[in-house]
């Protein structure tokens, strides 16, 4: 009892912060979402038109089609890669685990334009990448690298990997050794061990990886104009220009509690998913 | 508008800060969209006219102390600026803008509401008279006023003789090219050709845009189409983005892609955008399709409720003197509004507008149009139906 008392007295500070900057502007915003906006105003009138027009809008479940797909793909490569590098460096070379995560963490804290601008630069018609082809024959004019969606997974990816990577790190250093000897000891193969021991043991890390990368790319609406083709209008854009080009506030407030339900639903279906794949550990079992 | 890109380069793409700021809002508008309408004013949109009849320049107050203006990089005078403000005990603090919308936006905040003078673009006139944002200017407390090429002070005149804004530069927002790779382009209608599949640059602006489809369909004003001629501008604007193969966040941008090759013409593009490619070494031209091609006049307006309208009216009035506009034609490459400076202005920025015969370029090549009204007026396209209608063609 007195643990517990302590425990959210020390937390008392954070979830008043928490409070003040994320639940009160989001009711606040929520309230706004049913007021009908005027020019550059609010009007008092309640309405549920604003989600009736966000709703009928084709260009809106387009462009929120477009994040899901990008948000979902950067997020899928970005754990398979964390995925590889994590396990190399729990498994493979654990001495070498503070100088990878050093080198991970240092990548995060490059500049998110130079990135962009680097990919650029290797992807474009006269980048480094065709350049290279050219010059050893492989190919006799440009591949189309850039404004493409692989480009935007790969310049997406290569900004939100990093996270996905600390995180599943975190999540492989909780498996134990006697774990993965047992399950050898069983008769479980290198693919079984890590079906029915690591992943379900990482199953969290693994899930909060997902969304953690899949909400930040899937929000992103600077990178995919930039190298991607012109079929890339990402839902953040619509929400922004309702703020800032066309002044409606409630619009934009529906068009961004729309987008978080939606994006919500999606990873709440992953979690569906990886439950039943037996990808995330039972209540009560080991956290 | 999103045309300057950065303090130090009008070359190069949009800047770390903004891309920072559209990062950091990529992110918030989608998950705390409200927290953004929650921090903005919730007060009602159309403001009261202002009335500055009668009021002497000394009654606004004296040349000195802060002056916050809000403005696009490079339009804050630079280093010619400096000893302006050092003779006038004038602290310039600018706030840097990427587009027009930053400006309506951020006026709306307690801190935008301490702004003493911002850029205003002639397609949002009518929208800041509607919005009551600008204090009415009177002609006799500009001293470098009667230097002004007429055309652009009758442009912003309203009724009662006062100004609303003060033009200071001007350019063309025509189809920058590559001429090795396309020839002469002389139709907005040439981009639509399967010729330039995958060789056009979009750019991200709503109302230029649309404005440049509506010229190009042959609707000659703009901001009175109908909502079917809307439909219309629509439909070319799809034709253009089935040839595009990127839509550019900025022509600093469009600069980039035209001198790596990735695209061959841009729709639509910038006169200055042939200094900014041509410094990385690529010949780019400028064309004034036969449909017309939009003209745009960037302008200073003094905010209502400014502390110090005296100290804005001085800065603006040395924007158009002759040495801050020869400034503006050498280092914005972009065109002047009084002719006495012309002849200071020198290099390729002196080669992008013949001055001696600006009437023609006017009556036949640029459309300086107004955007769409904020307001519905019978079967008149908003605004609103404008970026709606731009959205659409993106996310198509």
């Amino acid at each position: 009892m007195r643990a517990r008392l302590l425990g959210a007295t020390l937390l008392a500070p954070l979830g008043a912060v928490f409070a003040l900057l994320l639940v009160v502007p989001l009711g606040i915003g929520l309230w706004y979402s049913f007021r009908v906006g005027s020019i550059f105003g609010i009007e008092t009138t309640l309405t549920l038109d604003n989600y009736r027009q966000v709703l009928e809008r084709d260009a809106f479940w387009t462009a929120l089609r477009t994040s899901v797909v990008y948000g979902a793909g950067t997020a899928i490569a970005s754990l398979l890669v964390g995925f590889a590098i994590a396990r190399y460096v729990r498994f493979e070379r654990p001495r070498l685990a503070g100088f990878i995560v050093g080198a991970v963490m240092l990548s995060v804290l490059g500049g998110y334009l130079v990135r962009i601008y680097a990919w650029r630069t290797l992807l474009s018609d006269n980048g480094v990448f065709n350049s290279a082809l050219e010059q050893v024959g492989a190919i006799d004019g440009p591949l189309r690298l850039l404004f493409s969606p692989g480009a935007v997974i790969l310049t997406l990816g290569s900004i939100y990997a990093p996270y996905a990577t600390l995180l599943i790190l975190a999540g492989l250093e909780n498996v134990r050794d006697d774990e993965l000897d047992a399950a050898r000891d069983l008769g479980a193969g290198t693919v079984r061990t890590y079906r029915l021991v690591v992943l379900p043991l990482i199953g969290r890390s693994l899930l909060l990886a997902f969304s953690l990368v899949f909400l930040l790319a899937a929000a992103d609406y600077v990178i995919p104009p930039l190298v991607g083709g012109p079929g890339t209008q990402m839902v953040g854009a619509l929400v922004a220009n309702q703020f800032l080009a066309t002044g409606d506030t409630p619009m934009g407030a529906a068009f961004g509690f729309m987008t978080l339900l939606l994006l919500a639903f999606v990873v709440t279906l992953v979690w569906a998913a990886m439950r039943v794949l037996r990808l995330l550990p039972r209540e009560g079992g080991r956290r | 508008m999103a045309r300057f890109s950065d303090s130090t380069s009008l070359a190069q793409g949009v800047t770390r800060a903004v891309f920072l700021r559209r990062a950091a809002a990529a992110g918030a508008a989608v998950s705390l969209a409200p927290l953004l309408a929650a921090c903005g004013s919730s007060g009602g949109g159309a403001g009261t006219t202002a009335s500055s009849a009668g009021v002497a320049l000394d009654e606004l107050g004296q040349v000195e102390g802060t002056l916050r203006l809000m403005t696009y990089a490079g339009y804050e005078g630079g280093d010619p600026i400096k000893p302006w403000l050092r003779r006038s005990g004038v602290d310039l603090k600018t706030t840097f803008i990427n587009n027009q919308d930053d400006v309506t936006t951020r006026l709306r905040t307690p801190a935008g509401r301490r702004t003493d003078a911002a850029q205003l673009g002639l397609a949002q006139l009518d929208q800041y008279r509607e919005l009551g944002l600008a204090y009415p200017l009177q002609p006799e407390w500009f001293s470098n006023l009667d230097a002004m090429i007429p055309f652009f002070k009758d442009l912003v005149a309203d009724d009662d003789g006062t100004l609303t804004t003060m033009p200071f530069v001007w350019g063309g927002l025509g189809c920058n090219y590559l001429p090795s790779k396309t020839g002469e382009l002389t139709s907005w209608r040439e981009l639509t050709e399967p010729r330039f599949k995958n060789r056009i640059a979009m750019i991200d602006d709503p109302v230029s845009t649309v404005q440049t489809g509506a010229l190009a369909v042959g609707i000659r004003d703009p901001s009175r189409m109908t909502v079917d001629q809307l439909a219309e501008v629509k439909e070319f604007l799809l034709a253009v983005k089935a040839n595009a193969r990127t839509v550019a966040a900025g022509y600093g941008d469009i600069a980039d892609l035209l001198a790596a090759g990735d695209v061959w013409a841009s729709f639509q593009g910038w006169n200055a955008v042939e200094s900014f490619a041509g410094a990385k070494g690529a010949v780019v031209k400028t064309a004034y399709p036969q449909e017309g091609t939009v003209g745009f006049v960037d302008s200073f307006f003094v905010q209502v409720g400014a502390e110090s309208k005296g100290t804005a009216v001085a800065f603006i009035d040395q924007m158009i003197s002759k040495e801050m506009q020869a400034y503006c034609g050498n280092d914005l490459a972009s065109g002047i509004v009084r002719l006495d400076a012309a002849p200071l202005v020198r290099g390729p920025a002196a080669r992008a507008f013949d001055y001696d015969r600006l009437d023609e370029l006017f009556r036949t090549k640029l459309v300086f149009a107004l955007d769409a009204p904020l307001r519905g007026d019978g079967d008149v396209a908003t605004h609103e139906d404008w970026v709606a209608t731009w959205e659409d063609v993106k996310a198509a």
